[in-house]
């Protein structure tokens, strides 16, 4: 069977740095897969060149038997691909809700609208009057998944979810991935903090400098393996 | 006429500045670009609805209603074609472009309708009156005043309620997020100059209407459109209507000092707010 | 013993609410290679500012050779002895790479005319450059710019170099090549603080290695023994102090 995402070969650069170099990687339906790796190691910019915010100077992008790496971001959209960006990218002169309704600008059919996301995130629901610009981490965070969400996406990509967070608002926020998978949305996760990394993902897959260095069912790995592939040591 | 009668011509001919200003302020809003071929748009629709009128003798309000969807139609055009390529080459592009567009069209305008300058009859309604109190007021003016005022809170309630707004506004703040909300960029930009030069066709046949124009009338409509724009505060709609107004009202109380000095008296208060609110009266809430 | 070259002590910094640096004390020795590990916001770049002058400390001196700089000047520290190159390597792209060279030493060294010269090209030739001195800077392959990041470094006659990430992007096959020129640096006696997060670079040659957290020091000393150090894996792969960011 075919995965959802399957990418392949992929290099992409940054000016004359080569972020990632013939990377592999597959996502099933209905799994999620956290990369983890350390700074540099091209999490951001595999998420990004999956979205179709950054050219791929070679190799592929699948989505579900559809090449999708020659097509604008947009219109990966409508396909069904929506990334909750590193550093959370709120609009700021919208408010809340407005937020979420641009989310929804190119919406699918699917299980998210307003109410649902508002009932997935409560402090989304107070919220929903307040500017863009007047929102905490965790609120912005949460908007951010929400606005994704809005798009009814097949494939889920999250970047950094507890970079910068209180321990409280992220273990809030991944309590949410549950329900958010049970609903039939694939995601690709990328995190910093190993055990939220384990915690919350069948499949994780560690880069170091843009290649694999150790991939795994989350139950099969130690961290000893985890800590080595990590530091490339 | 006396001081008050001055200040009432002057925002009533404010609203028409503000009409030519709307356009402005919403493509610097979304794309901070400054269209310099602005002013010579509203010329080449009041040679368009002349041409309508005259020569194909359609009925005036006919000639406006047509003239408006045709503007709008070559200003997606012009951003699809010419604009959103220059946006990728940097800021300086754009505004180079919009230049050459604004001379070519000056030379175009030249060509076809000679440099005599021209003016489009609308009869009786040029002279007619109503009385307000003491002070006698012209339909015409009223009119033009009255489609500023409503354009500016058609596009405002646009930006603030419907789907397309909220994307326009959503691209102002950060365009490479919007694209991952599924916005194509490329459309949206096309839209917004549409509605800019839809607006400025609207109000170019409003001031053929109400003086005499030629093709190189477009610089001046340009600064004045400029000077609101700057007035009210760059990206700010609402401000544009104000900046308008306190546009007209400083050049029709400046005439009343000295007829010299109307004109003056405008660019004067433009570089006092300058130097005192650079950042105009009602900085930033086209897209706030 | 002798007087370490750079000594910190007790260096402490903050923005606001956010601590970059507090209480961080170390010293390199001539011909030690120190390397600086932490995940982001750990206060790495803040340290080298702090060691270079550019940014003042809030409180802890900053020694050169035992004399007191805590207070001097970014200038007066490069001309006692301080080079630093660049995370992000931005030569002066139409001119060429010895050029590129002479203006780093006769500004960064205040060396004028021959003198200068002859610095300009005893650091080109260290670096391994003196073949490629005519090249335009902008024409130089990402291995060759950071060689002469390094090269700017050294034309400036420096006693410490403070090296900011400078392994980022390169291949498999340039790396070692790298290593090995910090390897020479040593060898000819300077002291050099290396900051950088593609650790197993950093392993091949560091005699001591400091890991910073959040503007701690985690752990300092052998580097693998740090690397292994509990604490050390925590701040980068569990859920350690983490800071709320925003409003």
């Amino acid at each position: 069977m075919s995965a959802l995402l399957e990418v392949a070969g992929l290099d992409v650069h940054h000016g004359d740095l080569q972020a990632l170099h013939g990377l592999e990687l597959s996502v099933s339906a209905g799994e999620t897969l956290a990369v983890i790796g350390a700074n540099g190691a091209g999490k951001t910019t595999l998420l990004r060149a999956v979205a179709g915010s950054l050219p791929v100077s070679a190799g592929r992008v699948v989505l579900d038997g559809e090449p999708v790496e020659h097509l604008p971001a947009h219109q990966r959209v409508a396909l069904g691909i929506a990334l909750t960006p590193e550093g959370r990218r709120i609009f700021p002169s919208l408010d809340v809700e407005e937020n979420l309704l641009v989310g929804a600008y190119r919406a699918r059919r699917g299980p998210w609208d307003l109410a649902s996301v508002y009932d997935l995130f409560p402090l989304v629901s107070d919220r929903r009057a307040r500017s863009g610009a007047h929102l905490s981490g965790g609120e912005q965070q949460a908007v951010a998944i929400g606005r994704a969400l809005m798009s009814n996406p097949r494939l889920l990509l999250l970047d950094e979810v507890s970079l910068g967070l209180a321990p409280v608002v992220v273990g809030e926020i991944y309590a949410a991935l549950p329900r958010i998978v049970e609903r039939g949305t694939t995601v690709l996760v990328v995190e910093q903090d190993l055990d939220q990394a384990l915690g919350c993902a069948d499949r994780v897959q560690c880069l170091l400098e843009g290649r694999t260095v150790l991939e795994g069912p989350a139950g099969s790995l130690s961290r000893d393996d985890v800590t080595a592939a990590y530091f490339g040591i | 006429m006396d001081w008050v009668g001055a200040v009432v011509q002057g925002i009533l001919l404010g609203g028409q500045y503000a009409l030519l200003a709307c356009g402005l302020s919403l493509v610097f809003g979304v794309m901070r670009i400054v269209n310099l071929a602005h002013g010579v748009l509203a010329v080449a629709a009041a040679y368009v609805v002349l041409w309508l009128t005259v020569e194909v003798s359609l009925p005036l309000l006919l000639g406006v209603v047509v003239v408006v969807p045709l503007f709008a139609a070559l200003g997606y055009a012009l951003q699809r074609g010419l604009l959103n390529r220059a946006l990728r080459q940097g800021e300086l592009s754009p505004l180079l472009v919009s230049f050459g567009i604004g001379v070519v069209l000056t030379n175009l305008l030249q060509e076809t309708f000679s440099a005599d300058t021209r003016s489009i009859a609308i009869g009786d309604l040029g002279t007619a009156g109503v009385s307000v109190g003491p002070l006698t007021v012209g339909v015409f003016a009223l009119v033009t005043c009255a489609a500023g005022v409503g354009v500016i809170a058609a596009v405002q309630l646009f930006l603030a309620r419907t789907r397309t707004g909220r994307a326009m506004r959503a691209t102002s703040d950060d365009p490479e997020t919007a694209q991952l909300m599924g916005i194509d960029q490329r459309h949206l930009y096309g839209l917004a100059t549409a509605i800019a030069v839809g607006t400025v066709a609207l109000a170019g046949a409003f001031v053929g209407m109400s003086t005499q124009f030629s093709p190189t009338y477009g610089d001046l409509v340009l600064i004045f459109a400029f000077e609101a724009v700057i007035i009210g505060g760059l990206g700010s709609l609402w401000g544009t209507l104000w900046g308008g107004l306190v546009l007209g009202v400083a050049q029709t109380v400046g005439s009343q000092l000295d007829p010299a000095y109307g004109v003056l008296a405008g660019h004067v208060v433009f570089l006092l707010v300058l130097l005192v609110r650079p950042s105009g009266l009602m900085p930033r809430t086209v897209t706030a | 013993m002798s007087t370490p070259v750079l000594r910190v002590e007790h260096l402490a910094k903050a923005y606001g609410r956010v601590v970059t640096a507090r209480d961080v004390s170390f010293d390199v020795a001539a011909g030690e290679v120190l390397g600086v590990v932490g995940p982001n916001g750990a206060g790495k770049s803040t340290l080298l500012s702090l060691v270079t002058g550019t940014t003042p400390a809030d409180g802890g001196r900053v020694r050169l050779d035992g004399v007191d700089v805590t207070r001097a000047s970014a200038a007066r520290r490069s001309a006692l002895g301080v080079g630093r190159s660049y995370q992000v390597p931005r030569p002066f792209g139409q001119m060429s790479v010895f050029e590129n060279v002479l203006v780093g030493a006769a500004y960064g060294g205040a060396r004028r005319g021959r003198e200068a010269h002859r610095q300009a090209a005893g650091a080109l030739e260290r670096c391994g450059m003196t073949r490629l001195a005519d090249t335009p800077a902008g024409s130089l392959r990402l291995l060759d710019r950071k060689r002469l990041e390094l090269a700017r470094a050294l034309a400036t006659g420096p006693r410490l170099v403070l090296l900011d990430e400078i392994a980022g992007g390169l291949t498999d096959a340039e790396l070692p090549e790298l290593v090995a020129l910090v390897a020479d640096l040593r060898s000819s006696g300077l002291a050099v603080v290396w900051i950088e997060h593609i650790v197993h670079a950093l392993l091949q040659v560091v005699d001591r290695l400091m890991c910073l957290a959040l503007g701690d020091v985690v752990a300092i000393g052998d580097p693998h023994a740090v690397m292994r150090d509990p604490r050390v894996v925590e701040v980068y792969l569990g859920s350690g102090p983490a800071d709320e960011v925003g409003a």
